[in-house]
């Protein structure tokens, strides 16, 4: 037997109240109906609208999971995980979309297909093979994406940044995994470029640096993401830094919200957007240098709906001297994903279609007239450039600037 | 009249259905699995879940042709969907069979300024058809609904609006269909009728046979296109509301229906005090909060007008029949808060009341009727005392609810300028709760009986409607002669309206 199904609980049960209370309403198909500019723009879930069934929206899983419960007690709709199941759970991106539009609300979609995925872990049907793959990885190497503990720490070689191994600092710098990739050396390079230059007293982690464990929570390894975010929680304290600061939307949203309830944390978690506008508020950074181009920026599902972070990178970006700005149809709460899935979980299991809803996207950044889109997310970033868009993060228009 | 079709459907013959389908639609747009089928089962309805044998979701009117085909040549029930969207368990498959999901069909064809109507699939919801309209300077006449419903079947299906006073109910604002009958073979319906005479609103031809089709579920055909009136937008608008003195039924209706005849409204409905807290709160402890400061009863309604000058003579003509009337308006700081949360953009572009009314305790129950001013007061009695006999309020969270049962909530629109008021009675349930589950299921059908005992009807033969037809000892066998010509093998979604 797993370690999973030695699960004391059964995760339905958790969301099968808010599940049965679904009324379809059909809100959780489309963004905000009073925000609909253009039709072809309305749609917010990325798996509804390319496979059409009902069991690929939010209201559809609530169906799952009431199908799936009947199996503990009357059995009049008897429903077993299989194929069809799977592929309608795993191509959700977890973009949220669903429950920002439950307007009834205690209806919780979004925790209902949580649920599911854990549900589905404990009868050992999934992870599937390419999570099992990522679940592994941050078992050997603390990295999802296979990448070694040295890559991750390669992109600040030269720069003589702190070190928290044998430094002390007052704010760690957190980089997050996607740190490790050669795409993603000028984000971090441009990001510790703003906080030597705004005085912040900074260090990283490097090769020690650990993985905020969010892929194993959305993949469904609640009990391992839990035992995992404990440890990097008490190695965080250990530092006795007050405040942490990353580049990564989903490290943010992990660390600060995600982490709730698995044990006191002494420091806070900001996004680098919230701090970069501090600094430009306060007068400690300086943008002189005008950067041209007009870009629309893309809100990242963990920084925009799972945390309500909507306005600090609006704001950082409308003081970047010369920048023009212009906003998607499907902007705020109303962000279409990108598709990769907040760990870049849905694009290493169907490509395919996480390719095709960035196009989507892309496709809306012409439609505005956007030259650029900007983000603040390295799987957005990376995931949209890989489907043909000039995409940069924010922090890298803000050092243009300096 | 004798069932013609498979029920329950063999192995055999679904198998086959299910290739056939394949090969008409393409590999992808088919589904019998399970996992497909138990997502179709249920509506915001108290109805039982119960499945479709399979999916199938065409792509236009010519797949929703082949799909009825393949499902005649078998003796397959076809049971047409379009959003899913239904209070009273018209998306809920009888007959299992055929579910056609005509989500693929979500475009709007044609918009037509000049001649101020659209062109609209089945999919094609009601946000949409305003986000279009607004462009225009128009609007659609759109549900007391989420803006998510079709526009095709809440049209088809009589659906009311908070415009329907002045503007009548959905088939009102119908000018041609496109229907898909039991042989699949094409009926056009109205304008569309009238090749190149473009688009009027021309019933026919000859005897008009858009009627079978109204509120009839798909049972004669399936809706495949419907040519949709859109109205001008008035853009000076006062929204206000009316209470009477005294709290019971009787003053505010009669204010109502004095009301309706001045022929100033643009909107009017009645609300009591619970439904007008919870559309202007944001959450159940806000709407408990503000009842208690609410009128017992209100009829809101907007003025609006083309230009100011318009609007100051309807506010001039409103202000001199509350003098004659002894009315009073409802304090503007009520009016404000509910504006905030439901202002004349939202309210007239979309609601969100219905959402909003399940987070009372998750869903609840609609019974949509009419009957006259006269007789409301009285039917309101015996109802509350239906209510406590029921459901009575034995679960802890009725103590914070917007609607003790001692205040039912009771919702009330003029129709035909007070000849005739929309009613709707809720009951408020909790689907995640058995007990609630067992007390409410009985309701429907005794509050049914109660209101046909004393005076009033029901327009749809949705459910309640089904109780009605025994009553109808003429209409009711004509209908079923009618779907015995026009569907002998009983496909299009049998078990509706009373019919086999």
């Amino acid at each position: 037997m797993s370690e999973f199904t030695r699960l004391s609980y059964n995760p339905l049960l958790q969301v099968h109240r808010s599940a049965l209370r679904c009324g379809k309403c059909g809100l959780c198909r489309y963004i905000d109906n009073l925000d609909i500019r253009e039709i072809e723009y309305s749609a917010i879930c990325p798996s509804g609208e390319r496979f059409k069934f009902e069991e690929y929206y939010g209201s559809g899983k609530s169906e799952l999971v009431r199908g799936l419960l009947t199996q503990l007690g009357a059995t009049t709709n008897e429903l077993e995980i299989n194929d069809r199941l799977l592929h309608a759970l795993y191509t959700c991106t977890l973009c949220g979309g669903c429950e920002k539009m439950c307007e009834a609300l205690h209806k919780y979609p979004l925790k209902s297909i949580m649920a599911l995925r854990e549900y589905c872990v404990r009868e050992e049907k999934a992870p599937l093979p390419p999570h099992r793959r990522m679940a592994d990885s941050i078992a050997e190497r603390d990295n999802p994406l296979g990448n070694p503990p040295e890559a991750r720490a390669a992109w600040a070689k030269g720069l003589r940044l702190k070190n928290f191994t044998k430094d002390k600092a007052e704010v760690l710098f957190f980089t997050g995994c996607m740190a490790a990739r050669p795409g993603q050396r000028r984000v971090m390079q441009a990001a510790a470029k703003l906080l030597k230059a705004a005085g912040v007293d900074f260090g990283i982690l490097g090769e020690a640096e650990p993985c905020c464990k969010l892929p194993l929570v959305r993949i469904g390894l609640r009990k391992s993401f839990e035992e995992g975010a404990k440890m990097v929680i008490a190695m965080i304290a250990e530092l006795g830094v007050s405040k942490v600061v990353t580049t990564c939307a989903g490290c943010f949203q992990t660390l600060d919200r995600e982490y709730d309830d698995l044990g006191e944390r002494p420091f806070e978690t900001v996004h680098i957007s919230e701090l970069l506008l501090e600094l430009l508020d306060d007068g400690a950074l300086k943008l002189k240098k005008k950067v041209k181009g007009k870009v629309a920026y893309h809100d990242p599902c963990t920084l925009g709906r799972y945390t309500e972070n909507y306005q600090n990178p609006r704001e950082v970006l409308a003081q970047i001297p010369g920048l023009q700005t212009v906003e998607f149809l499907r902007a705020k709460g109303n962000a279409w994903c990108c598709g990769a899935g907040c760990s870049g979980e849905v694009a290493a299991l169907y490509p395919d279609y996480a390719r095709e809803t960035a196009a989507i996207r892309l496709k809306e950044a012409a439609h505005v007239g956007a030259k650029q889109i900007a983000t603040a997310c390295p799987f957005c970033e990376e995931h949209l450039r890989a489907a043909g868009g000039n995409v940069k993060d924010l922090v890298e228009l803000v050092a243009e600037a300096l | 009249m004798a069932e013609k079709f498979y029920d329950p459907i063999p192995e055999r013959i679904l198998d086959q259905v299910v290739a056939e389908l394949k090969q008409a639609l393409g590999d992808e747009w088919v589904s019998d699995d399970p996992v497909t089928c138990i997502c179709y089962s249920r509506d915001q309805s108290i109805v039982r879940a119960k499945k479709p044998n399979l999916v199938a979701l065409p792509a236009g009117t010519e797949d929703v042709q082949k799909v009825i085909r393949i499902a005649r040549r078998f003796q397959v029930p076809v049971q047409p969907y379009s959003t899913g969207i239904n209070s009273y368990g018209g998306c809920i498959p009888e007959k299992a069979g055929i579910l056609l999901d005509l989500r693929r069909m979500n475009r709007v064809l044609e918009v037509d300024p000049e001649n101020m109507v659209m062109r609209v699939q089945p999919f094609v919801s009601f946000g949409w058809g305003q986000c279009i309209g607004e462009k225009l300077g128009m609007r659609l006449i759109n549900p007391t609904a989420p803006p998510t419903p079709s526009i095709l079947a809440n049209f088809l299906d009589k659906g009311v609006g908070l415009s329907s006073t002045k503007y009548g109910m959905g088939p009102e604002h119908i000018l041609g269909m496109t229907i898909v009958d039991a042989e699949g073979e094409i009926i056009k319906t109205g304008c569309d009728a009238y090749p190149g005479l473009g688009h009027v609103n021309l019933p026919g031809p000859g005897p008009d046979l858009a009627g079978i089709y109204e509120a009839s579920l798909g049972v004669f055909g399936v809706c495949t296109e419907m040519v949709v009136q859109l109205y001008h937008w008035p853009r000076h608008e006062i929204f206000t509301a009316l209470t009477s003195e005294d709290e019971d039924l009787e003053g505010i209706l009669r204010i109502m229906k004095a009301l309706v005849r001045e022929d100033i409204t643009e909107e009017m409905f009645l609300f009591q005090d619970g439904y007008f807290a919870i559309g202007g709160a944001e959450n159940n402890e806000g709407a408990e909060i503000m009842r208690k400061y609410m009128p017992k009863n209100s009829i809101i309604f907007y003025l609006m007008g083309k230009t100011e000058e318009e609007l100051a003579i309807k506010k001039r003509q409103l202000d001199r029949f509350v003098e004659r009337t002894g009315a009073t308006y409802v304090k503007q700081a009520f009016m404000d808060l509910f504006n905030q949360a439901l202002d004349a953009r939202r309210c007239l572009k979309i609601t969100q009341q219905t959402p909003r009314a399940e987070r009372l305790r998750g869903s609840f129950l609609i019974m949509w009727f009419n009957t006259t001013f006269a007789e409301l007061p009285h039917l309101t009695r015996l109802y509350r005392n239906l209510l406590r006999e029921t459901v009575a309020d034995s679960d802890p969270r009725a103590a914070k609810d917007p609607f003790p049962k001692e205040s039912p909530a009771v919702y009330v629109q003029p129709m035909e300028f007070g000849r005739t008021i929309g009613v709707e009675f809720d009951v408020f349930w909790s689907p995640d709760d058995p007990e609630s589950v067992k007390r409410t299921f009985p309701v429907g059908p005794a509050v049914t009986n109660l209101i046909l005992d004393h005076g009033g009807w029901y327009e749809r033969t949705s459910r309640a409607g089904i109780l009605q037809s025994p009553r109808l000892p003429v209409w009711f066998p004509v209908l079923k002669e009618i779907k015995q010509t026009l569907d002998p093998l009983n496909i299009l979604n049998p078990g509706r309206m009373g019919l086999p």
